[in-house]
């Protein structure tokens, strides 16, 4: 799928899940002022992202995102339960997953890759830290790099 | 090691007197041991350690009656340092006469030292026993280990007393003598077993501390990221709406929570160094210390600091934790310099079973009445402005150091320009350190020790 340059006008789809508002909106925000034209939905825990995914329910009419950010610590599902639920499922699991936590634990960075996130991405305490570092992912996946065919 | 001269003996004791303790015998069961009673009371760990080579259980030359806690660190669950009150020791002629008595004796069997000056060594003990002193006290052979025995004894009122006697031979005052240690069994037993259980609890309690500290750090992460993320977030989107006051007002909110995120970092940091550990592996400590300066060019670039570094052997440790240790004494070194640019010098030594390392450095110095307080956590002696950090470092490396076996202290006269010399030691080898603290052939000993040891193991489990 060609990454959305001024010439295709469709937005990039982006599932997140994340319990914590205040954290998510911190990532719509930056989304918000991203020159890559996207959508972001946002997800409570790993039921709703479970659901959204495979379209089930409210979500029957989602759209397929081209990528994800993952929160590890969510009620009812967690992140590294969906992470192995995406992995595994012949349909989902070639959609890049971004962990994203404030966990520096190193076996849960160890775990997470041998889960077969895409990538682990600590959430900084500083806003502009976190603008660079959200900026970073979506410029990395959605203009430099060819993302897989759905 | 020669063996001290009655002076030294009278100076030894008033410094051991200065400290707090009761009358300290230092006394490496084959040669008196030197002290030099003008060091720091660091140095009594190393003579306590030469001292063990008795047995574990039955040290009888461990002597300061005061709670040091460097006394009393637990390596490993199992390997408790024992503390032990005042060992009573005799010194005994050829002619089995009592020369020297301390004063243990008082308690032990009622008699004051001076009592038994000249008193007849196998009165002491109950008559059908004293057969058993025959070999005891017999054939002096320099260097063997110490011979022990079960011999009932008696106090001055006639009670009858348990004793166990460990006996070896010595000099003093140019004389072939018998170093007697004398140690009331039933009182060991319950003595042994007292200390067990408290070790088993400091154990337990360190465990607890430290995954209280992990959790709490961890779980204040996400509020402080709420703090520090939107008040960034209002001053990007409003500042311009802003006056001064109200900018200010914002810059203040996220220092202070950049500030808090290092604070939790170092002690999410800090309470990890226990628990989670890499096995100990044989390390070259000169590629640590490659690896460390690489990690600090920068700041040595920037500080144009020269860091010379002496050879280097192997020990057994944790790589991760020894760069950690090291990095955070050469940083120090180069962060609190004078006006010019500092030297580092980082050298090692053999000082019997340890090496002794050494990160010298020409800096601001550290005055004597706060060495005390630097290895506290999160002390400092300078404001934030004057030198940044959380104070952390040093804390993390006596923690390291500890962890390894070793100790740590501060030299430094408080003069600028005389710098500050860090030491540590490290075992040579960490098997052969524990042997040594490892009792002689006493299988009561070696029964004691083992439902000690079965204690703390009891106690840590129920933690996990």
């Amino acid at each position: 799928m060609p990454a959305p340059f001024a010439s295709n006008p469709n937005p990039v789809q982006i599932l997140m899940a994340e319990d914590n508002a205040a954290d998510a909106r911190l990532v719509r925000e930056v989304m918000a002022e991203s020159k890559i034209l996207n959508e972001l939905h946002v997800v409570p825990d790993g039921v709703e992202a479970m659901a959204y995914l495979r379209r089930q329910g409210k979500y029957a009419g989602a759209a397929r995102p081209s990528l994800i950010f993952l929160d590890l610590n969510m009620p009812r599902k967690d992140g590294r339960q969906v992470l192995a639920e995406i992995k595994s499922d012949p349909d989902l699991k070639r959609i890049p997953v971004v962990v994203m936590t404030s966990s520096k634990a190193e076996e849960d960075i160890a775990r997470a890759y041998d889960e077969h996130a895409n990538c682990y991405v600590r959430k900084p305490i500083d806003f502009d830290q976190f603008h660079t570092v959200v900026k970073t992912i979506s410029q990395f996946w959605f203009t430099a790099v060819e993302l897989p065919p759905p | 090691m020669r063996p001290p001269t009655r002076s030294e003996w009278v100076a030894l004791a008033a410094w051991a007197a200065a400290l707090g303790g009761s009358t300290v015998l230092i006394f490496h069961l084959a040669t008196a041991a030197y002290v030099d009673p003008l060091t720091n009371s660091g140095r009594l760990d190393q003579v306590i350690g030469a001292a063990l080579g008795v047995t574990t259980l039955a040290v009888l030359t461990v002597l300061l009656w005061r709670d040091d806690p460097r006394l009393f660190r637990a390596e490993s669950p199992s390997h408790v340092l024992l503390k032990l009150p005042l060992a009573t020791l005799l010194l005994v002629d050829d002619q089995r006469v009592v020369r020297y008595a301390n004063d243990a004796i008082t308690p032990l069997l009622g008699f004051a030292p001076a009592e038994l000056v000249g008193f007849p060594f196998d009165d002491l003990f109950e008559r059908e026993a004293r057969a058993a002193l025959g070999p005891l006290l017999a054939d002096p052979h320099p260097g063997e280990p110490p011979r022990v025995a079960e011999v009932p004894g008696h106090r001055k009122d006639g009670r009858a007393v348990p004793l166990q006697v460990v006996v070896q031979s010595a000099r003093w005052e140019g004389v072939s003598v018998w170093g007697v240690l004398l140690q009331d069994l039933a009182e060991r037993e319950k003595l042994v077993l007292a200390l067990a259980a408290r070790g088993a609890e400091l154990a337990r309690s360190n465990r607890e501390l430290e995954q209280f500290t992990y959790i709490a750090s961890h779980d204040l992460q996400e509020p402080l990221r709420m703090v520090g993320s939107y008040t960034q977030l209002l001053q990007r989107r409003y500042g311009t709406q802003l006056d001064g006051d109200a900018n200010e007002f914002l810059r203040y909110a996220q220092e202070g929570a950049a500030r808090m995120r290092d604070l939790i970092d170092d002690l999410l940091a800090y309470s990890r160094l226990g628990t989670r550990t890499e096995a100990f592996q044989r390390v070259a400590v000169a590629t640590v210390i490659q690896r460390v300066l690489a990690n600090l060019r920068e700041s040595i670039a920037e500080a144009r600091a020269e860091v010379t570094v002496g050879p280097m052997p192997e020990v057994d440790g944790d790589p991760t934790q020894l760069a950690q240790l090291f990095q955070n004494l050469i940083a120090n070194a180069i962060k609190f310099r004078g006006p010019e640019p500092p030297h580092v010098r980082v050298t090692a030594e053999r000082r019997g079973a340890d090496w002794q390392f050494a990160v010298a450095d020409d800096g601001i110095g550290i005055p004597p009445e706060y060495q005390d307080r630097i290895f506290v956590i999160f002390q400092r002696l300078h404001s934030r402005e004057e030198y940044p950090g959380t104070g952390i470092g040093l804390a993390v490396v006596r923690k390291v150091v500890e962890r390894h076996g070793g100790r740590v202290w501060v030299e430094s006269s408080g003069r600028p320009g005389d710098g500050t010399t860090f030491r540590f030691t490290l075992p040579v080898e960490r098997a052969r350190a524990a042997a040594a603290a490892r009792p002689a052939p006493d299988p009561r000993a070696a029964q004691l020790e083992g439902r000690a040891t079965s204690l703390i193991e009891d106690r840590l489990r129920e933690l996990v």
